[in-house]
C-alpha cells in the first residue's frame, strides 16, 4: 500500500499516516467504489420514466332528452299537461378541478318557454351543473337549444361546447263536433271539423253528451288533426286518455270498438275521426211519488240536466325516449241522462203551470215536449192539447163527420134519445176516410188554433186513422157506436175512435213531435214526455199516451219516455 | 394522451429489475471475486434475487441504490442488517428508500475506513 504524505515533521506522524492510508484506501472500500462505478457504467436501468402532467379537466354540457315539445297555449280547458324536459348536465373528462361556480347556460329559440323548477327560464339565463329543463311550446316550428359551460377559468380546467339540440315543437289539435256525425238541423251551422275552428272561434272546447243508452243515442264524435310529417319522426304514436270511468274512445260510429291511440296511418284528410261513448248503463226514469199530487209538497227538480264533467285529451308517446306526453287541452264532455232531463224538464213545466193558471190546466189537459236525441240542442216548445174549438166544442164529431164523408147526414130520434147518421152510401174506401180525417185535423189545427201540422205527421196520423178502420175493423163498424152511444157518452166510439181520447192528432206529444218533424228531425230520434195538468187523478204526473198518440208515435217509432 | 394505471407500472419495473438481476452475476464476479467466486451461478443468481427484493423492500427505486444493497449484502455478508450502524439505519424513519441506500454507502465507507484506521 503505497503512502503519500502531505505533512512534513514529526508530532502529527499518526495523522499524516491515516491521512495517507485514507486515501490509499481500504480495499473493501475500492472494491465497493469500483463496483458503484460499473453500476453508473453499464448497468440497467430499473427506472420507469414516467412524465406526470397534470391532466386537464375537459368539461362539456350535456344536454338529454325529449325532442318534441307540444304546442302549449291559449289552452280553453286546461288540465294536467306533462311538459317536454331537458336534463342538463355535465362530464367531467378529469373530475376534482372544476369551477366552484360552474353553471350550464342555456339558449334556445322562441318557439318554446322554458322553466326550471317551476319559475320561468329565459334564453341565456344560467343553471348549475345539473338541472331539468321544462318545455312548453309557442309556435310551431323547429327549436334549436345550445348548451354552454360558465365558471372561472383556470390551467386546471377546459370548456368545451356540444352540438346543440333541436326540438320540434307540433300542435296537437283535438276537437269536438257539436253534434253526431256532424248532423244538425240548424241549416246554417257547419257541419264538419274543417270549417269548425273552436280555437278561431273562441268556442269552448265543451259539449254534452247523452249517457250511453243502448244503441239509442249519439255518440260525441272528434277530430284529430293530424300533425305534421315530421312529427312522426320524433312520436310513437297519439294517445287518447279520459278521466277513467264515465267515457271511452272507440273507433267506430257504433263506439263500440275501443280505440286508445293513432299513428299516422289512422288519418284521412289530416283528419282522425273517433267517438266517446259514457260507460256504464243508464238506468230507468225514478219512479213517482203515489197518490194525489200536491205540488206545494214537490218541489221543482233542479238541476234538469245532472251532468257529469267527464274530459278527453289527448298526447303523443315520444319516440326513443318512450315518454308520454300529455297536451293538457281537454275536451270537457257534460255527460246527463237525456231521458231524465226531459222528465224533470216536463215535470218542472206542468208544475209551474198548474200552481200558476188552473184554467189553463183544465183547458188544455196535458203538457208535451219533444227533444231530438241525436242533435242535443233541438226542442220544441212545451205544447199543450188542442182538442176543442176555441168556442169549446170538440172536434171529435167534425172529425167523424170528416171520415164519413160529405154524405154524412145526423138525425135525432124522435124521442131525444140519441142520434144517427144515414149510413148512406158515398164514404168511400177506408183509404179515402182516412186522408178526409187527416186533412180535416190538418185544417182543424190551423184555422182554429195556428198550428201548422207538417204533412210528415199528418202522414203518420193518416197511416193511424187507416189502420184503425181497416186493421181494428172501425170501417165495418162504422157509426154503429155512435148511433147507440148516449149523447156526450166515453163509450161513444164510431169507427173505432173514442170521444174520450178526442180528435186524434190535437194532443200535446203529438204536436210536440210535430213541431220538431218540421224542423227536420226524422220521427225515429224524436224522444216525447208528458204530464198531465188536468185537475184528475194523475195531474202533475206522467201522461200515459192515449189509444191515438199511441197510434200515431207508433207510427213513427217517436221514443215516449212518460207512458 | 396515454395513461398508465399504478399495476401497469409496477408491471414495466419488474421487468426491468429483472433485466438488472440478469446483469449482476457477472458484475459481481467481476468486482466481488473473492466474496462470490466460489458460488456456483445458481447460489449466486439466489443471492442477487434475494438482495434486490430486499433492496425494493426497503424502497429502493433506481439502478445505483439498488445495487448499492446488493453490494453491501455481499462485501458485509449474510449478517450485513444486523450491524449496528445498519440497523440504526434502517430504524430511521426519515429516511426512505433511495435516500436510506445512499445513507448506508456512506456510512459503509466510513466503517471499512475506520477499520482501516484500526488496522
Amino acid at each position: 500500500m503505497s503512502m503519500t504524505s502531505t505533512n512534513s515533521g514529526g508530532g502529527g506522524g499518526k495523522k499524516k499516516r491515516n491521512s495517507g492510508r485514507k486515501k490509499k484506501g481500504n480495499p473493501q472500500a475500492k472494491q465497493l467504489a469500483a463496483a458503484d462505478k460499473g453500476v453508473k457504467k453499464g448497468a440497467p436501468k430499473v427506472e420507469v420514466v414516467t412524465v406526470c402532467e397534470e391532466l386537464v379537466n375537459v368539461i362539456t354540457p350535456v344536454i338529454e332528452g325529449d325532442e318534441l315539445v307540444l304546442l302549449h297555449t291559449d289552452f280553453v280547458n286546461p288540465g294536467e299537461t306533462t311538459l317536454s324536459h331537458f336534463n342538463v348536465s355535465v362530464h367531467q373528462s378529469n373530475p376534482g378541478h372544476a369551477p366552484a361556480n360552474l353553471g350550464v347556460e342555456i339558449t334556445y329559440g322562441g318557439e318554446i318557454a322554458c322553466e326550471v323548477n317551476g319559475a320561468a327560464f329565459a334564453s341565456g339565463d344560467t343553471g348549475g351543473a345539473a338541472f331539468r329543463l321544462d318545455m312548453r311550446g309557442v309556435t310551431q316550428g323547429d327549436c334549436v337549444i345550445s348548451a354552454r359551460i360558465t365558471g372561472n377559468a383556470d390551467p386546471r380546467w377546459r370548456f368545451e361546447d356540444t352540438p346543440p339540440k333541436t326540438v320540434l315543437v307540433e300542435n296537437l289539435r283535438l276537437d269536438a263536433f257539436l253534434y253526431r256525425d256532424g248532423r244538425t238541423v240548424d241549416a246554417g251551422r257547419v257541419n264538419n271539423l274543417a270549417a269548425v275552428d273552436p280555437h278561431a272561434a273562441g268556442t269552448p272546447k265543451t259539449r254534452e253528451l247523452h249517457k250511453r243508452n243502448d244503441g239509442i243515442f249519439t255518440f260525441a264524435r272528434f277530430g284529430m288533426r293530424a300533425p305534421r310529417a315530421a312529427f312522426w319522426d320524433k312520436a310513437e304514436r297519439i294517445t287518447f286518455s279520459t278521466n277513467a270511468g264515465p267515457v271511452e274512445t272507440y273507433s267506430n260510429p257504433a263506439a263500440t270498438v275501443q280505440v286508445l291511440n293513432i299513428n299516422a296511418g289512422n288519418f284521412n284528410n289530416n283528419i282522425s275521426e273517433f267517438r266517446v261513448a259514457t260507460t256504464g248503463a243508464v238506468g230507468n226514469l225514478p219512479g213517482e211519488p203515489g197518490g194525489r199530487i200536491q205540488y206545494h209538497n214537490y218541489p221543482v227538480k233542479a238541476p234538469e240536466k245532472q251532468m257529469t264533467d267527464c274530459y278527453v285529451s289527448c298526447g303523443a308517446t315520444v319516440r326513443n325516449t318512450n315518454r308520454e306526453l300529455l297536451l293538457g287541452d281537454l275536451v270537457k264532455l257534460q255527460a246527463f241522462s237525456f231521458d231524465d232531463y226531459l222528465d224533470r224538464n216536463v215535470y218542472n213545466e206542468c208544475r209551474t203551470r198548474v200552481l200558476a193558471d188552473n184554467a189553463d190546466a183544465a183547458n188544455h189537459v196535458a203538457v208535451a215536449k219533444a227533444a231530438a236525441h241525436k242533435y242535443y240542442d233541438n226542442e220544441s216548445g212545451f205544447c199543450r192539447n188542442y182538442t176543442h174549438y176555441p168556442g169549446g166544442w170538440s172536434a171529435f164529431k167534425p172529425f167523424i163527420k170528416a171520415i164519413h164523408g160529405r154524405n154524412c147526414i145526423e138525425r135525432y130520434y124522435s124521442n131525444g134519445q140519441g142520434r144517427w147518421i144515414d149510413p148512406v152510401a158515398g164514404r168511400g174506401s177506408a183509404a179515402q176516410a182516412a186522408t178526409r180525417g187527416a186533412n180535416f185535423i190538418q185544417t182543424y189545427l190551423l184555422d182554429e188554433h195556428a198550428i201548422a201540422l207538417h204533412n210528415t205527421t199528418k202522414g203518420l196520423l193518416r197511416t193511424h186513422i187507416l189502420n184503425e178502420l181497416v186493421t181494428n175493423n172501425g170501417w165495418n163498424q162504422g157509426l154503429d157506436n155512435y148511433i147507440q152511444a148516449p149523447v156526450g157518452g166515453d163509450l161513444w166510439a164510431p169507427y173505432g175512435f173514442s170521444l174520450g181520447d178526442g180528435a186524434p192528432g190535437t194532443h200535446a206529444e203529438v204536436l210536440a213531435v210535430n213541431e220538431m218533424i218540421a224542423a227536420g228531425v226524422p220521427a225515429a230520434e224524436i224522444t216525447v214526455a208528458t204530464y198531465m195538468l188536468k185537475s184528475l187523478g194523475r195531474q202533475g204526473k206522467r201522461f200515459v199516451a192515449c189509444y191515438n198518440c199511441d197510434g200515431i208515435l207508433g207510427a213513427g217509432n217517436v221514443r215516449v219516455i212518460t207512458d | 394522451m396515454l395513461i398508465f394505471s399504478e399495476s401497469q407500472i409496477q408491471a414495466f419495473q419488474d421487468d426491468r429489475f429483472d433485466q438488472l438481476c440478469d446483469w449482476l452475476p457477472a458484475h459481481l464476479r467481476t468486482h466481488f471475486a473473492p466474496q462470490v467466486g466460489a458460488m456456483d451461478a445458481a447460489a449466486l443468481r439466489a443471492l442477487i434475487d434475494q438482495s434486490v427484493a430486499r433492496a425494493r423492500q426497503i424502497g429502493t427505486t433506481k439502478t445505483e441504490t439498488t445495487c448499492q444493497y446488493v453490494h453491501l449484502r455481499v462485501l458485509f455478508g449474510e449478517g450485513f442488517e444486523g450491524l449496528d450502524w445498519v440497523a440504526d439505519t434502517l430504524a430511521r424513519s426519515n429516511l426512505k428508500g433511495d435516500a436510506m441506500m445512499g445513507r448506508l454507502t456512506e456510512l459503509a465507507h466510513s466503517a471499512l475506513e475506520q477499520e482501516e484506521a484500526a488496522e
